[in-house]
């Protein structure tokens, strides 16, 4: 192989580690910097003072510590939500696939209305409701969310239905929970209830405590290497059933796959922090536009860029009408609207370079 | 000897029969041109081939062993397949689409050995000067080049095409067809291609399979089997063939 050939490849790949790379710089410079901003003031030294273990003032230590959580948070689950939608737009085909347009959000949502139903009659189910108050309605969410992604399952492998016919009648089930949901709002729910569940749909970065920090650290890296692995044929499923059978896959296991892991993914994110359905569609398109398609560089750039873009939609929902704190996904939709956007305008003839 | 065995295969779509006792045989370094109408089942055969579609009843014979016995990973690194079209390709880059090739060899990511084989393979295809262009900024010509490079790059011993030249301007049907000739004689790739055509199939295979309506029409060499009377009898047209220019005109 001539010399020229091997600089021209190299070319593209050193561009692409370079943009990964700068966006690590800008994560790991994000997260103290959100720490640090706030009602009670703390210095940027004092982040990294409480990281490496300095003492400080308790009351300084308990509102970085409640901040830091925030932040982490905000990490974990950008990385889930935007690495699950990466993987959904690719095994779907579907530029509009994410684990929410699978209607897994609608259905958390309906497990929440549900879990305040079943806490509301009965002493038995009070005392229920009352013991296990802050793991109940997570719970709730989880299981239907679940339930949601195995019947999207059941629907594609039992009826052998098309990518785009599956994205269809999930959509059409998402409208059947709205509607559920609205009947019960309608009907039963009472203000108090309706209340927890609009805000519950908000998304809530500060919901999670330390348990719920610790099992999101704990799965979180699982669910990253299951992402990676599957690069090459989320690569190959892209171009064509076909040829990714030829190619030696088989492409409705793949599918198979890819649903149970990215739900899985948004499932666990969606039931401690609520509705942020926009991550899992925006972050992704905006790292193919810096690093083209390719998903052993696409998977880990939205990975990046979830969280990045949900720490800054934090700092601007905490800071924009202080004291007021904004409800983040709000926030999120706002930034991350136009930014695609503008993206897509300006990027329309070139992927990368 | 023989690379490809296709023995009696009946194919079905749900109850209709796609192919109906179809057997041909396929020589390392042959080039095989299959020819019909539309429906008359050249894609199906070609799927059947690779195993993306199975036969009811009948067998395919790779090297000498039957394609159901083997895994999927093997006959992919037997066999190239290269469609008639993709589903979506755009934001890939040429590197990285043809690097997709070379799924049967990785294990869990890409080493330096298969980028090398990449680059390889993009200059057998004469499009090293393409490694970094986005597939959706292609011409049609160097699009198909790629998609026979991404075939090539897992280097199969046989290659099934899909109507090559589809989309083409003449002179990049001529050159198409150029490089999987060069591919079969230097390389001793065995290929398998339908065409629409006639002149092309006259010219560039050694051997034609002629289908109608899911079954063999004809078999042999394009002299025997492109004539007048079977065009007449399969496609429905009046045709002459030149002989001396190798060239099918229809009436």
């Amino acid at each position: 192989m001539s010399k020229g050939a091997n600089n021209l490849s190299k070319g593209a790949l050193s561009y692409r580690i370079l943009v990964i790379i700068t966006l690590l710089i800008i994560l790991a410079f994000l997260i103290p910097l959100s720490t640090s901003i706030g009602l009670y003031n703390v210095s940027f030294l004092d982040v990294f003072k409480v990281l490496f273990k300095y003492s400080l003032p308790e009351s300084e230590a308990v509102a970085l510590w409640l901040r830091l959580r925030r932040s982490l948070v905000a990490v974990v689950t950008g990385i889930l939500l935007a690495g699950g939608g990466a993987v959904m737009q690719a095994a779907l085909r579907n530029p509009l696939a994410s684990p929410f347009t699978l209607g897994i959000s609608h259905a958390a949502a309906l497990g929440v209305a549900v879990s305040l139903l079943i806490g509301q009659t009965g002493y038995a189910s009070m005392w229920f409701t009352g013991f296990a108050r802050p793991y109940v309605v997570p719970l709730f969410a989880f299981l239907f969310a679940l339930a949601q992604a195995t019947l999207i399952l059941l629907l594609a492998q039992r009826a052998r239905l098309e990518p785009r016919a599956i994205v269809l009648s999930a959509i059409a089930m998402a409208f059947t929970y709205q509607a559920i949901l609205a009947l019960l709002q309608y009907l039963v729910l009472n203000e108090l209830q309706i209340a927890t569940i609009v805000f519950w749909m908000f998304g809530d970065l500060s919901r999670p405590g330390n348990v719920e920090l610790q099992v999101l650290l704990l799965l979180t890296p699982i669910l990253i290497v299951l992402y990676m692995i599957l690069h090459a044929d989320l690569d190959l499923i892209l171009i064509g059933d076909d040829i990714a059978f030829s190619s030696g896959i088989s492409p409705s296991r793949l599918r198979l796959i890819a649903t149970i892991i990215s739900a899985f993914g948004a499932a666990l994110a969606t039931s401690f922090i609520g509705v942020l359905a926009f991550l899992c569609l925006v972050a992704p398109h905006i790292a193919r536009l810096l690093v083209g398609a390719s998903h052993r560089y696409l998977i880990p750039a939205s990975m990046l860029l979830g969280p990045i873009l949900l720490i800054v939609a934090d700092i601007v929902s905490r800071t924009i009408l202080s004291p007021i704190t904004l409800p983040v996904g709000i926030v999120l939709s706002f930034i991350g609207a136009p930014l695609l956007i503008a993206l897509l305008l300006r990027g329309n003839s070139h992927g990368y370079h | 000897m023989v690379i490809i065995k296709v023995l009696k295969v009946d194919v079905y779509y749900g109850s209709y029969k796609a192919l109906d006792k179809v057997s041909i045989t396929v020589e390392p370094g042959e080039i095989v041109g299959i020819i019909g109408p539309n429906g008359s089942g050249k894609t199906t055969l070609l799927k059947t081939i690779d195993g993306i579609l199975k036969p009811k009843i009948g067998s395919v014979y790779i090297d000498g062993r039957e394609t159901a016995s083997l895994k999927r990973r093997e006959i992919a690194k037997l066999i190239g397949y290269v469609p008639q079209r993709l589903e979506t390709s755009a934001y890939l880059s040429v590197l990285d689409f043809v690097l997709t090739g070379r799924r049967p060899y990785i294990r869990l990511g890409y080493t330096k050995r298969d980028f090398e084989k990449a680059m390889n393979t993009l200059k057998i295809v004469n499009a090293l000067h393409l490694a970094e262009r986005r597939m959706d900024q292609l011409s049609g010509g160097e699009f198909q080049r790629i998609l026979i490079a991404r075939a090539l790059v897992a280097d199969p011993q046989v290659l099934l095409l899909d109507e090559p030249t589809t989309n083409l301007d003449p002179r990049y049907q001529v050159e198409i067809l150029r490089l999987i000739e060069k591919l079969a004689r230097e390389r001793k790739v065995a290929i398998i291609m339908s065409l629409h055509d006639l002149t092309y199939a006259y010219r560039f295979p050694d051997k034609i399979v002629m289908l109608k309506n899911g079954r063999i029409y004809a078999i042999g060499k394009p002299e025997e089997v492109i004539t007048p009377k079977n065009i007449k009898e399969v496609f429905g047209l009046e045709a002459l063939v030149l002989k001396e220019l190798r060239a099918v005109v229809f009436k």
